[in-house]
């Protein structure tokens, strides 16, 4: 039986599963989100535990979706990330990277500008990213933690149809109250 | 082991009859959330392979020096593994139980016995 059988077979006769699976949704996507940019990146678990200042075995329950991550730990773990992924980049990936949103739409609001970013990247570090990240903490009691962002120099571009726009350094977020 | 590019593996578990298969039988020992837990991290295995690194995986001595385990987290402290065989781009999932102590030996002979039945 293949894997994607089993789930649609699971799926049809057991309701429950459904909500197990949405259960854990945040903390999977969250660790899609680093194991697929630390693979498309090159780098083994330890590697990104030392650029993260963090420990191999914390970096394998991230990617397992498993255990309790501070926000200060996954924090330091996409900016290890993006700090990885800006040398490596050529032009038009940096500039393609880049994407903004209304920060209400997602229920932040701006402590600077009025635009976000979310996010930067070629696929994981799209505006998902970012979002997934900082929801599952909402309920931890976080309301006022600031969610800092890479810091990147750009102008405008476009990937797979969405507009981009020069990299907006530094940009502190709020969670709203 | 080829490496393999993002997507184009594949995660195929053993049948037991009746419809179930190794997940099944290893999820009469988890809870649902650990259950969508394994899910996922099998899907993760789909879709990134051996590039997933060496932690995720580890070679077993036994008799046909085929078998393979892939080590995952659950919540509540819980560790699963799943005794498995690889063909060229596909993981081969024999037998998948909970982890507790030293227990993967006893795991070996039935993953073996699998792997001949299944004629891989």
């Amino acid at each position: 039986m293949k894997l994607k059988d089993w789930q649609e077979r699971q799926l049809a006769r057991d309701p429950q599963y459904a909500k197990a699976l949405a259960e854990i949704d945040y903390a999977q996507r969250v660790a899609d989100a680093v194991v697929g940019e630390r693979i498309r990146l090159g780098l083994t678990q330890e590697e990104l535990a030392d650029r993260a200042g963090s420990t191999q075995a914390r970096i394998s329950e991230i990617e397992r979706g498993v255990g309790n991550t501070t926000m200060d730990t996954l924090e330091r773990v996409f900016a290890a990330l993006l700090a990885a992924a800006a040398p490596a980049a050529d032009a038009a990936n940096l500039l393609a990277a880049i994407t903004t949103v209304k920060a209400e739409a997602f229920g932040f609001r701006p402590a600077g500008s009025g635009t976000i970013v979310v996010g930067t990247g070629t696929g994981y570090f799209a505006a998902g990213a970012a979002i997934d990240v900082a929801a599952p903490f909402v309920p931890m009691d976080l309301a006022h933690v600031t969610y800092h962002t890479q810091v990147f120099e750009g102008s405008k571009g476009e990937l797979g149809g969405v507009t981009t726009t020069a990299v907006v350094a530094n940009t502190n977020l709020a969670l709203a109250a | 082991m080829a490496a393999g590019g993002q997507g184009d593996w594949e995660v195929e578990l053993f049948d037991l009859g009746d419809g179930e298969s190794a997940l099944d039988e290893l999820a009469e020992e988890l809870t649902q959330k650990q259950l969508a837990q394994v899910h996922r991290q099998l899907e993760r295995l789909r879709q990134h392979g051996r590039g997933l690194g060496a932690s995720y995986f580890g070679k077993l001595e036994c008799p046909t020096k085929k078998l393979w385990e892939f080590r995952l987290s659950v919540a509540d402290h819980g560790e699963v593994r799943f005794i498995f065989v690889q063909v060229g781009q596909t993981f081969y999932m024999l037998r998948g139980f909970k982890h507790q102590g030293d227990d993967v030996d006893q795991h070996i002979p039935i993953a073996e016995r699998r792997l001949k039945e299944w004629g891989i």
